[in-house]
């Protein structure tokens, strides 16, 4: 293992960038029955883009208010907590994605579609098997590839680099970023995870989504990112950074215990939903 | 024939129902198309629309796949089985390739 280059990580690891706090703030208090429409609107109004996206949402003419909504709990009550919850979440994350380094923008813009593609197989794999969290089953799509994020930040030449080798050699990404780094992203992305406090159950499935083996209590999950991701691969929507399929890990199939005449469906409502949210780029 | 939002205008009919990521319906079948709503369905985000084509009604073209989109069609799919050869089989593969199959197809044939 290249050890110079991730104790680098480690110790300049305070100048990544911060995960919005609003994130798991507003997955809590959505999780929490008790949360009230003034408790999210305390988050979201901390957060000026946050406050201006969703008034600009209201505001629209779709809703065709008479009036002009100006406050934040109004608009909550008016679009209900499901409605506003995802879009917070999603442009949240997004501009962790966001780079001025035009080498490497278009490949983290592609890395973004996949991810937002991954957040929302997760969730919809989530509703078919009973899954009772399915905002952590999003964020946990939206971040699993994160680590590739923290390279890219850091070493962009090398990040780079490991982009033209997949193509090159037609190899994983993963394998690139060993013969470069001699770490992978899921390495990288455990850090950031500790960095920016994640709840377990992200940081497991950002270490372990490749679905090598599957260990510890959150099997559940990593199973159904890791197939979330082959079936963004297979739907081509955005890139992971190789344009390979992953094989699918026999025991993380019969964990979600899943009928396989369901598949065609639910990757019918990804693409369409995929299309649906993908605004940003 | 799908509509780019950009290139939407007054007037035009809308041929299929086209909702919001909460699959709330925006708009139903039939609607002709005005300022407010065109608007309206940027806010949401929608990037295109299922437009009627009056045009093709008339002349009693029917929807066919044209040869360029036949060819277009088989490259993807052998793009797509190219990305699953090393992959071992497996049930749940085999259904995950032939759903990706018919999706990318259908995108072909919506641009049109």
């Amino acid at each position: 293992m290249n050890s110079k280059k991730l104790e680098r990580i480690v110790t300049h690891i305070e100048d990544l960038p911060t995960l919005p706090t609003t994130v798991l703030k507003i997955t809590e208090l959505i999780n929490n029955p008790k949360s009230s429409a003034r408790d999210i609107a305390n988050i979201i109004t901390d957060d000026q883009v946050l406050t201006a996206r969703l008034l600009k949402l209201v505001n629209s003419s779709f809703y065709g208010f008479p009036q002009k909504i100006s406050t934040v709990t109004g608009a909550i009550v008016l679009l209900g907590f499901d409605a506003i919850r995802d879009l917070l979440l999603t442009t949240s994350i997004f501009d962790v994605f966001l780079t001025k380094n035009k080498a490497i923008k278009n490949d983290l813009e592609r890395l973004w579609k996949h991810s937002l593609g991954c957040a929302i197989a997760a969730k919809i794999i989530g509703s078919y098997t009973k899954y009772d969290k399915l905002e952590e089953l999003f964020v946990a799509g939206l971040l699993h590839d994160i680590g590739k994020v923290v390279e890219a930040l850091f070493f962009p030449d090398d990040f780079s680099r490991i982009y033209s080798l997949v193509n090159q050699k037609k190899i994983r990404i993963f394998q690139a970023e060993e013969e470069v780094f001699g770490f992978t992203h899921a390495d990288t992305g455990k850090l950031l995870a500790k960095q920016w406090n994640l709840p377990s159950k992200i940081a497991s499935v950002i270490a372990q989504h490749h679905a090598k083996e599957l260990t510890g209590r959150f099997i559940q999950e990593i199973s159904i990112v890791h197939i979330s991701d082959i079936i963004c691969r297979a739907l081509d929507l955005g890139s992971g950074g190789d344009n390979m399929i992953p094989s699918l890990n026999d025991h993380a199939w019969n964990i979600l215990q899943m009928d396989a005449d369901l598949i065609h469906e639910i990757m019918e409502k990804v693409d369409m939903e995929f299309r649906d949210l993908n605004f940003f780029a | 024939m799908n509509i780019e939002i950009k290139d939407l205008q007054q007037g035009m009919v809308v041929a299929s129902p086209v909702y919001n990521t909460q699959g709330l319906l925006l708009l139903n079948a039939g609607t002709e198309l005005t300022d407010l709503n065109i608007k309206m369905l940027r806010s949401w985000g929608v990037g295109s629309v299922a437009i009627y084509d009056q045009e093709r009604e008339k002349k009693g073209i029917k929807d066919t796949e044209s040869d360029a989109d036949k060819d277009i069609v088989s490259k993807l799919k052998a793009e797509l089985m190219r990305k699953f050869e090393e992959t071992p089989e497996h049930p749940a593969m085999q259904k995950i390739m032939d759903a990706a199959i018919y999706i990318i197809q259908k995108r072909v044939t919506a641009k049109r």
